[in-house]
C-alpha cells in the first residue's frame, strides 16, 4: 500500500536531506555576513560601554533605541539587501532541488548547477509571473485594510474594523497559499517535462491544480499549519522560560525554528513532486 | 495635554451652596475655612452657582502654610451658560452670561473674546499651521478634510446696561496677519468699566462641532465638548494677554465660577467639569444638566449615549473625591488600569505637592476612532485613551491618566499661560508623571514591560529630547517653534529631561520640596517661568542660573565622553611582569558639548578598587592620572545615571574588556531576523 504524498514527501525530505542542510548552512552564513556591518558598528558604539550591559540582563528598549539613533550605527543595508540575495539563490537552486527529489538520488555538484542553470531563467519568469497575479491581490488587500481602517473609526463596533481585517487576512493568506502552490505545480510540471513555455506550464498547473484543489491543498496547508504552530510554540517557550542573557538557548531555538520552517518548505516541494508523479506520470503515456 | 510633607490640617470643601456662597460674598473679612463634605449621592435641587467674590480687594495668591480657604483663587470670572446640544446636526445652540470684575486696577473699556472653534476652518492661523507643521493626529502636507470644520458665530452680543454692540465685534490677530483667522475678537464698549467694577456680557453663540481633532469634536453619537463657548481673554502684566489658537497652543484664562446648562437627548449619559447639582426631565425627549463649578478656568463636557459611568471614589488629606470613569464600549479591560493610575496619581500629588481640593474627578474615555479626543485636561475634568486590544505592559493608557490628572495642578490650579509658557504645565507635568509612573509601575518599566522588554517613562521623555535637543530653548512661545515635532520634543521631553537632572543636582528631597513650595505658592494663580525658577533657587539655597542659563534659556548640548583609559608601566622600558610594577593610570574625559556641567567619574582598578573623581566640566577636556600598582579597567562619568541631559550614555564609560555579550545578543536577534526574512522572501521563487 503506498503512503499519503505527503508522507512520502517526508520520507522524500529525509533521504535528501543534505538538500536542507546545505541550503540551511547558506541562509544561516549568508545573514550573518549580512549581520556583521551592523554588529561591528553597534560594537563600535557599545562595545566598551558599561551602558550596554542594560541591554543583557532584560532588554531594555529605550537603550536600544537610543543606539539606533546613533549615526554610527549601520543602518541595515545588507540586512535588507541579504534576502533579495538569498532570493535569487533560491531561484538558482530550485531547478536542481526538484530534479534531486524527482529522481530521488544525490546529485552530484555540477549536476545539481547544471540543473539550477537549466532551469534558472525558466523559474525567474514563472516569479514575475507570479508577482503579476500578486499585484491585484495587494491591491485588494490595500483596499480591505482602509476599509477596516475606516470600520475602526466609524463603526459603533470596537472591534468591526479588527474582525474584519482579520478575518480579510486569513483570506489572503489562504489565496496567497492557493497561489504558491500552483506556481509550485508548474515548476513541476517544467522540470518533470523539461518544457521551455513558462506559460503552457502555467496553464496545465492550473488545470490541474483546480481539478484536484482538495488534495494538493490539503497537502500544502497542513505543512505551512506544521510551521506555524511550531513557530508559535518555539516563540512562547522563548517568552517564558528562556532567561533574556541566555543568549545561547535564544540562538539556538531561533535556529531550530528557521531550520523547520526550511525543512517544512522544502517538504511541501516534495510532496508535490510525489503527487505529481503519482497523480500525473502514473496515467500519462511516457 | 499628553502628546500628551506636609499634611494639611485643615480639611475643606468643595460645593456650590448659597450658603457658602453668601459667607464667601461677604467676606470683606477673613474668609472662613469650610470643611468639605461628602456630596450626596442623588442629584440635588440645583443651588444657585456660586458667584464671584465681591470682595473689593482679591484674595493674594494662597498662604502655602495656612489652611487652604474659599474662595481658592481670585474669581475674575462668572460664567453661567445654557447650552442645547443637537446630536443630529453636530451642532449646539446657547446662551452666555459672563460677569466679568474689573481687577486691573485700571478702567477697561476693551475686551477681548476667544473663539476657538473657529480655528476648525482652512484659512485659520491654527490650520494653516497645521498643514505646515503638522500636529497631534495630522501630518503636515495633510489635506483639508471637510468634516474638520468647526464654527463658532456670536449671534448677539450686549452689554447689561449698554444695550446690543453686536455690530461692534471685530476680529482681530494679535500674533500674525492672518486676517482670515476668527479665532479671536475684540468688543470696544460704550464706557469703560471702573477699576473693582462688574460688568455682565449677554451672548448667544451657535457652535458647529468638527469630526473629532485636537481635543473638540463629535465621532458618531460621542461628543467631547471643549473650548466651545466665547472667552474673555486674560488681563495678565499690564495688558491684555488673548492670542489666536496655534497648532501647538493650548490655553489661558482667569479663575472664577461656572454654571452651566446643558440640554441633551434623554438617553445621553453626560460628563463634565464640576459637580453635576441636577437633571430635569424636559417634554420634548430631552433632559438639562446642570453642573457647577468654582475656582476653575475653563468648562468642558461630554455626552454619549453608550457610556458606561463607573464609580469609584478616594480620599485624600482634604478630603473624599468622587471618581466618574466614563467608559466606551470595548475598553472594559481598561476601566481598572485606569483607575489604579488615577488613585495613585492622587495619592502621589497629594502626598508630595500637596492637597486636591476639588471633591470630583471625572475620567472620559473616547470611543474608537475618537482618540483625538483623548489625552486632554480641563479642570476636574480628563479624557484618556486606550483600545480594546490594549495589552497591559504597555502602560500607555496609565500614562496618559497620569499626566492629564497631573495637570490639574499644574495647569488646573497652578494656572500659567500655556501659550507663552507651554514649559511650565507641560513639560513641569511631563516631569511629575515620571516621578508617578516609576512609584506606581517601578523604575525602568514605568511605560513597557512586557516579557523582559521594558522601557522607562523617563527614558521616553529623554529620547524625545534627543531627538531635537537644541533647535528651541524652553521659553520659547509654544506657535514660535521650528516645528510641531519640536515644541514636543522640547516642552515635554526636555523639560522633564532638565528637571529629572536637576533633581540629580540638588537631591530629590529638595527637589520634593521645591515642587511643593511652587504649588503651594502659586495655586490658582497665574505664575511665570521666573516665579518658578526663583522658587527652585529659593528652596535649593543656592543659585542655579548657572544651570538655567543653559538648559532653560539655552539650546546648548550636554554630552562628556570618556575619551580614552590607559595604563603602561612607570618603568615603561623595563619588562613587563617585574615585581612590585607600577603603572601610571590615566583616564581623559573630554567635554564634547557647549553644556557646562560639573561631572563625578567613578575609576575600576583590576584589584576592585574604586576610584571617583570631580570636575567642574568647564575646559574642553580633563586627564586624571594615578600611579598604583593595578591597571584602570573602567571609568564612567556619571555612574549614578543623574545626567539625564547628556545626550550620549554610551560614551559616558569606557571599558579595557570588550563587552561582547549586547552586542552579541543584538547580533543573535537581528541575524535570526533576516534569515527569516529571507526564508519569507524566497516564497516569491
Amino acid at each position: 500500500m503506498r503512503t499519503r504524498a505527503a508522507s512520502a514527501g517526508f520520507g522524500l525530505l529525509l533521504r535528501r536531506q543534505y538538500l536542507l542542510w546545505w541550503i540551511f548552512a547558506v541562509n544561516f552564513v549568508l545573514a550573518a555576513l549580512a549581520t556583521l556591518p551592523t554588529a561591528l558598528s553597534m560594537a563600535g558604539v557599545m562595545g566598551h560601554s558599561l551602558y550596554s550591559n542594560r541591554l543583557v540582563t532584560g532588554f531594555d528598549v529605550g537603550v536600544l533605541i537610543e543606539l539606533l539613533m546613533r549615526p554610527q550605527v549601520n543602518g541595515g543595508t545588507t540586512l535588507a539587501l541579504f534576502p533579495l540575495v538569498f532570493l535569487v539563490f533560491m531561484l538558482l537552486v530550485e531547478g536542481g532541488i526538484l530534479v534531486s527529489y524527482r529522481q530521488d538520488r544525490r546529485l552530484g555538484t555540477g549536476e545539481f548547477f547544471g540543473a539550477g542553470g537549466k532551469f534558472f531563467w525558466r523559474f525567474v519568469r514563472l516569479m514575475v509571473c507570479m508577482l503579476a497575479v500578486l499585484v491585484p491581490l495587494f491591491f485588494a488587500w490595500g483596499a480591505l485594510s482602509n476599509w477596516s481602517d475606516r470600520l475602526s473609526s466609524n463603526s459603533p463596533n470596537p472591534y468591526a474594523g479588527f474582525q474584519l481585517e482579520l478575518s480579510g487576512g486569513v483570506i489572503f493568506l489562504l489565496v496567497f497559499l492557493a497561489l504558491r502552490l500552483w506556481f509550485d505545480m508548474a515548476q513541476v510540471r517544467l522540470v518533470a517535462t523539461e518544457e521551455r513555455s513558462v506559460l503552457r506550464a502555467l496553464r496545465w498547473a492550473l488545470g490541474t491544480t483546480l481539478r484536484s484543489f482538495g488534495s494538493l491543498y490539503w497537502l500544502f496547508l497542513r505543512i505551512s499549519l506544521t510551521s506555524w504552530i511550531v513557530l508559535v510554540v518555539v516563540v512562547w517557550i522563548w517568552m517564558n522560560f528562556v532567561p533574556h542573557e541566555h543568549m545561547g538557548l535564544s540562538f539556538l531555538l531561533g535556529q531550530f525554528v528557521l531550520l523547520f520552517w526550511l525543512a517544512a518548505r522544502l517538504w511541501q516541494r516534495a510532496g508535490e513532486t510525489v503527487w505529481y508523479e503519482r497523480r500525473i506520470e502514473t496515467v500519462l503515456p511516457n | 495635554m499628553r502628546r500628551s510633607s506636609r499634611s494639611y490640617p485643615m480639611r475643606f470643601r468643595y460645593f456650590i451652596s448659597l450658603a457658602s456662597m453668601a459667607l464667601v460674598a461677604a467676606a470683606a473679612a477673613p474668609s472662613l475655612t469650610a470643611k468639605r463634605q461628602a456630596r450626596p449621592e442623588t442629584a440635588k435641587p440645583a443651588p444657585k452657582a456660586a458667584e464671584p467674590s465681591q470682595a473689593p480687594s482679591p484674595p493674594p495668591a494662597q498662604s502655602i502654610s495656612g489652611p487652604l480657604t474659599r474662595p481658592f483663587s481670585v474669581r475674575v470670572v462668572a460664567y453661567e451658560i445654557n447650552a442645547k446640544l443637537d446630536p443630529k446636526k453636530k451642532t449646539i445652540d446657547a446662551t452666555e452670561t459672563l460677569r466679568y470684575h474689573n481687577l486691573t486696577g485700571q478702567p477697561l473699556d476693551t475686551f477681548p473674546f476667544h473663539l476657538y472653534l473657529n480655528a476648525f476652518q482652512p484659512q485659520s492661523t491654527f490650520m494653516t499651521e497645521v498643514h505646515q507643521m503638522g500636529t497631534r493626529g495630522t501630518d503636515s502636507g495633510s489635506g483639508w478634510n471637510p468634516a474638520h470644520y468647526g464654527a463658532i458665530t456670536v449671534k448677539s452680543f450686549a452689554i447689561e446696561g449698554m444695550g446690543d454692540i453686536t455690530s461692534q465685534i471685530q476680529f482681530i490677530h494679535p500674533d500674525d496677519q492672518n486676517v482670515n483667522d476668527r479665532t479671536v475678537f475684540q468688543v470696544k464698549l460704550p464706557k469703560p468699566v471702573a477699576p473693582n467694577d462688574w460688568v455682565t456680557f449677554q451672548i448667544a453663540f451657535h457652535d458647529q462641532l468638527p469630526e473629532v481633532m485636537e481635543r473638540t469634536g463629535y465621532k458618531r453619537d460621542f461628543f467631547m465638548v471643549g473650548q466651545w463657548f466665547p472667552k474673555v481673554g486674560v488681563w495678565w502684566h499690564g495688558a491684555w494677554n488673548c492670542h489666536q489658537f496655534h497648532a501647538n497652543t493650548e490655553f489661558f484664562a482667569d479663575f472664577g465660577t461656572y454654571d452651566v446648562h446643558i440640554t441633551v437627548p434623554v438617553n445621553y449619559i453626560t460628563g463634565a467639569v464640576g459637580d453635576k447639582v441636577s437633571t430635569t426631565r424636559n417634554p420634548d425627549g430631552t433632559k438639562t444638566v446642570t453642573y457647577q463649578a468654582a475656582d476653575i478656568h475653563d468648562f468642558s463636557w461630554t455626552a454619549s449615549p453608550r457610556f458606561h459611568d463607573v464609580e469609584d471614589s478616594w480620599t485624600g488629606s482634604a478630603g473624599l473625591v468622587h471618581i466618574h470613569l466614563l467608559m466606551s464600549p470595548g475598553h472594559e479591560s481598561t476601566t481598572n488600569r485606569y483607575l489604579h493610575a488615577l488613585k495613585g496619581a492622587l495619592s502621589y500629588f497629594d502626598k508630595t505637592y500637596g492637597p486636591y481640593p476639588y471633591d470630583t474627578i471625572t475620567v472620559v474615555d473616547p470611543p474608537n476612532g475618537a482618540l483625538d479626543a483623548g489625552g486632554m485636561e480641563y479642570p476636574t475634568l480628563i479624557t484618556a485613551g486606550t483600545s480594546w486590544w490594549m495589552p497591559k505592559g504597555v502602560l500607555e493608557p496609565e500614562v496618559v491618566v497620569v499626566h492629564e490628572f497631573g495637570h490639574q495642578y499644574w495647569y488646573g490650579m497652578v494656572a500659567t499661560n500655556e501659550f507663552e509658557d507651554a514649559w511650565l504645565d507641560e513639560g513641569i507635568n511631563t516631569y511629575s508623571e515620571v516621578k508617578v509612573m516609576d512609584a506606581l509601575y517601578g523604575p525602568g518599566r514605568s511605560a513597557l514591560n512586557i516579557h523582559g522588554l521594558t522601557a522607562s517613562d523617563g527614558e521616553e521623555q529623554r529620547l524625545s529630547y534627543l531627538s531635537l535637543p537644541d533647535t528651541d530653548p524652553l521659553t520659547r512661545f509654544a506657535w514660535q517653534y521650528m516645528n510641531s515635532q519640536a515644541y514636543g520634543a522640547v516642552t515635554y521631553g526636555k523639560t522633564a529631561t532638565m528637571l529629572l537632572t536637576l533633581e540629580g543636582v540638588i537631591g530629590e528631597q529638595t527637589m520634593q520640596r521645591a515642587m511643593r513650595t511652587y504649588f503651594l505658592r502659586y495655586r490658582f494663580s497665574h505664575p511665570t517661568g521666573a516665579d518658578f525658577l526663583n522658587t527652585l533657587n529659593e528652596v535649593a539655597g543656592q543659585n542655579l542660573s548657572w544651570y538655567f542659563d543653559q538648559a532653560v534659556s539655552g539650546t546648548n548640548i550636554l554630552d562628556y565622553e570618556v575619551l580614552s583609559i590607559r595604563s603602561s608601566g612607570v618603568k615603561w622600558w623595563e619588562p613587563r611582569g617585574k615585581g612590585g610594577t607600577l603603572y601610571d593610570d590615566t583616564v581623559l574625559i573630554h567635554r564634547k558639548g557647549d553644556f557646562v556641567f560639573p561631572i563625578q567619574v567613578r575609576v575600576r582598578f583590576d584589584d576592585g578598587k574604586i576610584v571617583n573623581a570631580q570636575w567642574d566640566g568647564r575646559d574642553r577636556w580633563i586627564r586624571f592620572s594615578y600611579v598604583r600598582p593595578d591597571q584602570v579597567i573602567s571609568a564612567e562619568i556619571d555612574p549614578e545615571h543623574k545626567i539625564w541631559l547628556d545626550r550620549n550614555f554610551f560614551n559616558n564609560s569606557r571599558t579595557t574588556d570588550f563587552q561582547g555579550l549586547a552586542v552579541g545578543k543584538l547580533a543573535v536577534y537581528y541575524q535570526i531576523l533576516d534569515q527569516w526574512a529571507a526564508q519569507l522572501v524566497a516564497w516569491l521563487s
